[in-house]
């Protein structure tokens, strides 16, 4: 459990490495536990820090090989989660959803990392906006931040939609955080396009 | 479906696909139906999608840009529930699809 910047809260719910894998059915099943406790304790969290008078929070949850992450924040803000097993995204999964601009932008990345760190940026941005399916993988760009030079995600339809991201490696897995910048809310989203974009929250 | 079942899959590709399913996200063969649910009742994630999109590419011998099964989706699931509505039938169409391209 942690905090994410100044107004949201992170929790992070880890597979028992000794325990069985499971697939099928089971996986789902597994999986959706672990979010499930992931959501409790984010929101928990974020209730404890804000009380439960706040407007009801977006909510952002990933779990992949029964562990699991949720990202809690303030409704208006776009904020998602992704995490990906990093040895899962191959050359060719890469290879199909990142351009060479993307590649450009993860420069700044560590090589192991680069295949799922490009994955779990784009997917993450997609699942901030609401409307995932919409948006990943093609209509997710990745620039590198003027600034640090790391790389963050940004819609490639809708001016003014950069994300500012962090990511940890927990073993396995690289968890991967991003937040809209703070003049691109997901009202503003909604208006560039009010079809497509429906806000999640609880 | 073992191969004794009376029930036969007659739509094209519906065997393969099946066949590519269970490969793909190492279920057995008889669990997966044309109306199985990729994610609800099978456990698929995003990149299983994928997986199995280069599996169908592998398949028919044909490139297939990862775009052409999001459209695919948006235009034949607009709002659906996807972790419901991409069925096993709905990937078997996307081959179709596929295969008839010129």
């Amino acid at each position: 459990m942690c905090r994410y910047g100044t107004d949201a809260r992170l929790a992070i719910v880890l597979r028992d490495p000794e325990g069985p894998r499971s697939f099928g059915r089971p996986r789902r099943v597994a999986d959706e536990r672990a979010g499930a406790r992931a959501r409790r304790l984010a929101l928990a969290a974020y209730g404890a820090a804000y009380g439960a008078a706040s407007p009801r929070p977006r909510v952002s949850v990933s779990h992949t090989e029964g562990s699991a992450v949720a990202l809690v924040g303030p409704p208006d803000r776009m904020i998602g989660v992704d995490l990906a097993a990093i040895a899962r995204v191959t050359e060719r999964h890469a290879g199909a959803v990142l351009s060479q601009e993307d590649w450009t932008a993860l420069e700044a990345v560590s090589p192991s990392l680069r295949r799922a760190m490009g994955w779990a940026l784009k997917e993450a941005a997609a699942k901030a906006t609401g409307a995932a399916q919409h948006y990943f993988p093609t209509r997710v760009r990745l620039v590198a931040d003027d600034t640090s030079g790391l790389p963050c995600a940004q819609l490639a339809d809708v001016e003014h939609t950069r994300f500012e991201s962090d990511w940890l490696v927990i073993g396995a897995l690289l968890c991967v955080v991003v937040r809209a910048q703070a003049r691109c809310s997901a009202s503003a989203l909604r208006e560039c396009t009010p079809t497509l974009v429906k806000t999640r929250s609880l | 479906m073992c191969p004794d079942s009376p029930v036969v899959n007659t739509a094209p590709y519906a065997e393969l696909v099946c066949t590519l399913i269970a490969e793909v996200l190492t279920v057995p063969r008889s669990s997966v139906q044309l109306d199985s649910a990729l994610m609800h009742d099978l456990g698929a994630e995003s990149l299983d999608f994928m997986d199995l999109v280069f599996r169908i590419e592998d398949a028919l011998s044909r490139d297939i840009p990862m775009g052409r099964w999001e459209q695919f989706v948006e235009e034949r699931l607009p709002c659906g529930d996807h972790a419901r509505s991409i069925t096993a039938e709905i990937v078997r169409e996307f081959a179709a699809r596929e295969a008839c391209r010129c």
